[in-house]
């Protein structure tokens, strides 16, 4: 029934999530690990507050951002005739926002282990800031970045909350796996729940191991 | 240490011998006032209520949740328990009944009829969930009817109830939904309601009321029942806008 366009939107959502988080928590963690600058860590605090608040309040506010009068979504619709919320994109929106912290952390983290020496010595060489960032940063970094972006992937595949209140719950548009589950269980059809949910635990637990093995061979 | 006896009689409270009433969301602020000016309400204290789409009230108390009555909004649900040996069907009441409506905001152009949605400038349609909400199972067999399900079907938005349809309304997400006539004229003073659907489109909508099989207090869920069957009960029920039932 549901359960393959489920699957196959998840993927789908889960991977244009990671891409965009890799790219935007990346550069975040970069900033916030080498970057001075007045509210700093206000700037860390708030970028992460989606890792502790309710996936309902952080999708509230995406809806109340970009919903037909919203902020973002007003200007957004007058000038593109384009509207976020009810689609798949808002389940890549909802999703990439909830697994963006954990992307942000894992980078900040793995760049701030390593020894500004090595970028002192690219710079003496004359490489740019960019220059050093993918040539010197990233690889270096790598182990770490990867771990985040396991993270990430399995954050936003599991993606519930937000998902709900941004992109509504509609079968072969925007409902995901987890919001199938979901379904399955509110009309009383376990198997399909049974099904689902162990498609979901397969996967979480393979992105748990890989994260474990490539945390640990540091 | 204070906030933990602020929070205590919450973890204390299921014990404290409080009955429930599992209720259909459109029928709640009905029924809150219904539980406060209920007669027997001073001598066997109010019950607490759960209000969900009668599809998930179901799944719940077949999985054991507690609760001493369902109030419904539709016969189906009350059926399957009644089938399934969790209710008593002897209880089984009717209390009232209700009608399709479509809202739109109260500015700008809309559609009159159902045969006007098609070709009307309205992309979006916010309605129930099918699967969980009667009212999501009543709209889409009238959309059926009318022979309109399909050819509107990339433009429907499910909502998990009638109250979540027309908060998708009222924020301007869908320009137009289809809810109970009940739960329009929650937000009368933003909504207005466009048309109302023909009830011979859908099965007609019947709230029904059954005391369940587990119930720690049978006799008070029986008689609040009984009593919203009675003139008191009814009256409450039609300042909110519903139906006697058919």
């Amino acid at each position: 029934m549901t359960v393959l366009p489920a699957l196959r939107l998840s993927l789908l959502v889960a991977f244009s999530a990671t891409l965009l988080v890799a790219a935007a928590g990346g550069l975040a963690g970069w900033i916030l690990a080498r970057r001075r600058f007045p509210g700093r860590d206000v700037a860390a605090a708030l970028l992460s507050v989606p890792l502790v608040l309710p996936p309902t309040v952080t999708g509230y506010y995406l809806l109340v951002l970009l919903g037909r009068r919203g902020w973002i979504g007003a200007p957004l619709q007058s000038l593109a005739g384009w509207s976020i919320p009810f689609t798949w994109a808002a389940c890549v929106v909802a999703a990439a926002v909830m697994a963006f912290p954990l992307m942000m952390r894992a980078a900040r983290a793995a760049f701030e282990q390593i020894d500004p020496r090595h970028e002192l010595a690219a710079a003496s060489l004359g490489h740019g800031p960019l220059s050093i960032l993918f040539r010197v940063l990233v690889p270096l970094a790598r182990r770490g970045l990867t771990v985040g972006l396991v993270l990430a992937f399995a954050r936003a595949l599991g993606e519930f909350g937000a998902t709900l209140l941004l992109a509504g719950n509609i079968p072969g548009r925007t409902q995901t796996l987890p919001l199938a589950v979901y379904e399955a269980v509110a009309t009383g059809e376990d198997r399909t729940a049974l099904v689902l949910a162990l498609c979901l635990t397969l996967v979480s637990v393979a992105v748990m191991l890989v994260a474990e093995r490539l945390g640990r061979s540091r | 240490m204070a906030l933990a006896l602020w929070l205590l009689p919450q973890a204390a409270a299921p014990a404290s011998g409080r009955w429930v009433v599992s209720v259909a969301s459109s029928l709640e602020p009905a029924l809150r006032e219904a539980a406060a000016v209920w007669p027997d309400a001073g001598a066997t204290g109010q019950p607490l209520l759960n209000a969900a789409a009668s599809g998930l009230l179901l799944q719940q108390i077949r999985r054991g949740a507690p609760a001493d009555l369902l109030l419904a909004a539709s016969p189906l649900e009350i059926d399957r328990l009644v089938d399934d040996g969790l209710a008593d069907r002897g209880s089984r009441r009717a209390i009232a009944s209700n009608r399709l409506v479509a809202v739109a905001g109260c500015d700008g152009p809309t559609a009159r009829r159902l045969d006007d949605l098609p070709g009307a400038a309205i992309d979006r349609i916010a309605v129930a969930n099918v699967r969980t909400a009667p009212l999501g199972r009543y709209t889409r067999q009238a959309l059926e009817a009318a022979g309109l399900w399909e050819r509107l079907e990339d433009r429907l938005i499910f909502a998990e109830s009638a109250r979540q349809a027309l908060d998708y309304v009222a924020r301007g997400e869908a320009p137009l939904g289809i809810v109970y006539r009940t739960d329009a004229r929650l937000l009368a003073d933003r909504l207005c309601v466009a048309f109302e659907l023909p009830p011979e489109l859908h099965d007609p909508v019947v709230y029904e009321g059954v005391v369940l099989r587990d119930a720690t207090r049978p006799a008070e869920a029986r008689a609040f029942l009984d009593w919203l069957t009675t003139d008191g009960g009814r009256a409450v029920l039609a300042r909110h806008g519903f139906l006697p039932p058919p």
